[in-house]
């Protein structure tokens, strides 16, 4: 699929509300600063499925190796972070 | 071997090292230092507060709280007024604080600000008068109109001018803090641990690792987990300094390590297996480390392999031991080129018991089984606990007398482990993890074993169906792996490494593992879902 901070954005959210589903609660509101491990949706584990099928869905492999993960567990973040593997590579 | 250590409370351990080190960094927390005098003076403070309000002498007192500074204070204000704290932990449901708040039946409760919103829920329906204190600024905010029951205090009990009172003598036998582990019957039982097994611990682990004043220690486990007394006393009986890591870092604490130069790290293993799914651990990131101990469930080989490399100066040891013997009570040190052969189903080995503690391997009649032989692994020593808070029944049940060695008492692990001709532990899993498939008796453990090679993630685990059952009709995979391959393929290489009867016989691909309160996978609630998944059609 095509790199855009839309596309990413859609592919996140389109995981979050199945995982939503799947554990029958309701997903909250969710803007750009709303950290993705807060929503009682996904534990950190479940958060690193998210992150691999994003690489996978998108070609990518981000380096978190020197990154703060309050950078990257936000809606906003990850979506740049992304991004930011995209154009370095 | 006869102990040679002396012995000294919690509270004096910390005391000592902070006539020595006043002005060094004795807590980092929220991005600020705190010196050990800062730390002494407030748990000075709290401790005359919760003297002076308390009417019952009780010898415990409660502290609710998350990583903050006041919740690590608080522990120490509590051991300072000669009490045992009882951790009480905001990320547990209501109903189980509720439960571990009566039971432990404490009069003085310090809240942290970060747990009042909880407390609220959990005071519906507690009776009996509490001294509660809540020792941040903003102090009860409103509970105390909503609970008028209780006597309701805020930060000003921390300001007073009264003399230092010389703290209370602490015995041996006194309770240094209350755990509660998970009942078999749903209600957690209450493990008490005295200050003399925590400073038999203590003075073991310090001396093995030479900790002192230039250390900075992690803090990644929650206080209602007794791997954080660790944590906590190895920093404050050494003049080291803890660095309480945010709850959201702990989920890739690559750079904080880095940025502070961690000495010395402890985690459960799951905490790396993550940073080594999301490609974290990399040859010599971590050169501040001196020592990586791992503690509270099985260390997979592959993790503890990828960890060495990457904290490349560090010396990696797997540590083991019940709450009910105090923290850990045996370790196994790693070794790049001897260690990947000596693990059996892939798992690190948990050792030999500490110099000064007793481990014997015994069969269903408590004798020792000879060398190489499986049974269940028994403890004794000072750092074996007196048994279950009010629960006599219990306590009888897991902490008992052998025939072969009267005298002393033994503690029941309900581990199940093999002992090489070395004496070196190897843990093969709970002895009620063994199950009857066809006939056959089979460790859950080993099917484990396949199901992580088969599927190259180290998140894999198996469940027998019907859960709670020994004679079982299956058993069941689940496997949570980022490119896991497809299950006919994980099938087909479990057949080849297993025999027929242990083979799953279906394997679940998932997105995540559901994990316990302290952060290791739960078997049990995977036991549940399959049970919800695959019930309908089977009964």
């Amino acid at each position: 699929m095509a790199l855009s901070p839309e596309a990413i954005e859609k592919y996140i959210r389109h995981h979050l509300a199945q995982a939503a589903q799947e554990k029958g609660v309701t997903l909250p509101e969710i803007d750009g600063q709303s950290n993705l491990l807060d929503l009682g949706v996904l534990d950190s584990l479940g958060f690193v499925q998210m992150l691999m099928g994003l690489e996978a869905e998108f070609g990518l492999e981000m380096d978190l190796t020197e990154m703060d993960p309050e950078e990257f567990t936000s809606l906003q973040g990850l979506v740049d972070t992304a991004l930011k593997t995209s154009q370095a590579a | 071997m006869a102990e040679t250590h002396k012995y000294q409370s919690l509270y004096e351990g910390f005391l000592r090292a902070a006539a020595e080190y006043p002005d060094n960094p004795a807590l980092w927390v929220d991005g600020e230092s705190h010196t050990y005098a800062g730390l002494k003076s407030y748990a000075e403070r709290l401790a005359r507060a919760i003297l002076a309000q308390e009417t019952r002498s009780v010898p415990l007192a409660a502290v609710m709280g998350y990583r903050s500074f006041s919740s690590y204070a608080s522990v120490l204000g509590v051991l300072a007024a000669g009490k045992g704290y009882v951790p009480l932990n905001p990320t547990f449901p209501p109903e189980r604080l509720r439960r571990m708040l009566t039971l432990s039946g404490v009069e003085v409760l310090v809240a942290s600000a970060e747990a009042l919103e909880l407390l609220g829920q959990v005071l519906e329906g507690v009776e009996g008068r509490l001294v509660i204190i809540c020792p941040d600024e903003g102090g009860p905010g409103d509970l105390a109109q909503r609970f008028p029951a209780h006597l309701w205090l805020g930060p000003e009990v921390l300001e007073t001018d009264a003399d230092t009172p010389a703290p209370p003598a602490v015995t041996p036998g006194a309770t240094a803090y209350l755990l509660f582990t998970s009942g078999s019957t749903g209600i957690p039982k209450g493990v008490a641990v005295s200050q003399g097994n925590v400073s038999a611990y203590l003075s073991y682990t310090i001396e093995r690792y030479q900790v002192g004043p230039q250390d900075r220690l992690s803090q990644t486990f929650d206080l209602t987990f007794d791997l954080s007394v660790h944590d906590l006393f190895v920093s404050w009986w050494s003049g080291a300094c803890l660095y309480a890591i945010p709850r959201r870092q702990l989920m890739g604490p690559g750079k904080f390590i880095r940025d502070h130069e961690l000495t010395m790290w402890f985690s459960v293993p799951s905490l790396i297996m993550l940073m080594a799914q999301m490609r974290m651990l990399k040859a010599s990131l971590f050169p501040s480390l001196r020592w990586s101990l791992f503690c509270g469930e099985p260390l997979p080989a592959k993790s503890a392999a990828l960890w060495q490399e990457a904290a490349n100066k560090s010396i990696l040891e797997n540590l083991y031991g019940p709450t009910e013997a105090t923290i850990a009570i045996s370790n196994y040190r790693w070794d790049r080129e001897a260690s990947p052969s000596v693990c059996r189903q892939g798992v690190v080995p948990i050792g030999q018991v500490f110099a000064g503690q007793r481990a014997a391997v015994v069969d269903r009649e408590l004798k020792q089984v000879p060398n190489g032989g499986q049974g269940e692994l028994v403890l004794a020593g000072s750092q074996v606990t007196g048994g279950y808070l009010n629960n006599p029944e219990k306590t009888a049940a897991q902490f008992v007398q052998r025939p072969d060695d009267p005298g002393a008492t033994w503690y029941r692990t309900g581990d199940l482990v093999e002992a090489d001709e070395n004496g070196c532990l190897y843990y093969m899993g709970r002895v009620d993890n063994q199950v009857q498939v066809r006939g056959y008796r089979v460790e859950l453990q080993e099917i484990d074993h396949a199901l992580r090679e088969a599927s190259g993630s180290d998140l894999a685990v198996s469940v027998a169906y019907p859960p709670d059952s020994a004679t079982v009709e299956a058993v069941y995979g689940f496997v949570a792996a980022l490119s896991a391959p497809p299950e006919d393929k994980i099938l087909a290489k479990c057949r080849v490494s297993l025999p027929d009867y242990m083979v799953p016989e279906r394997v679940f691909l998932v997105d995540s593992l559901p994990r316990n309160v302290n952060g290791k996978i739960d078997r049990k609630a995977l036991g549940l879902k399959l049970k919800e998944m695959i019930g309908g059609s089977k009964s």
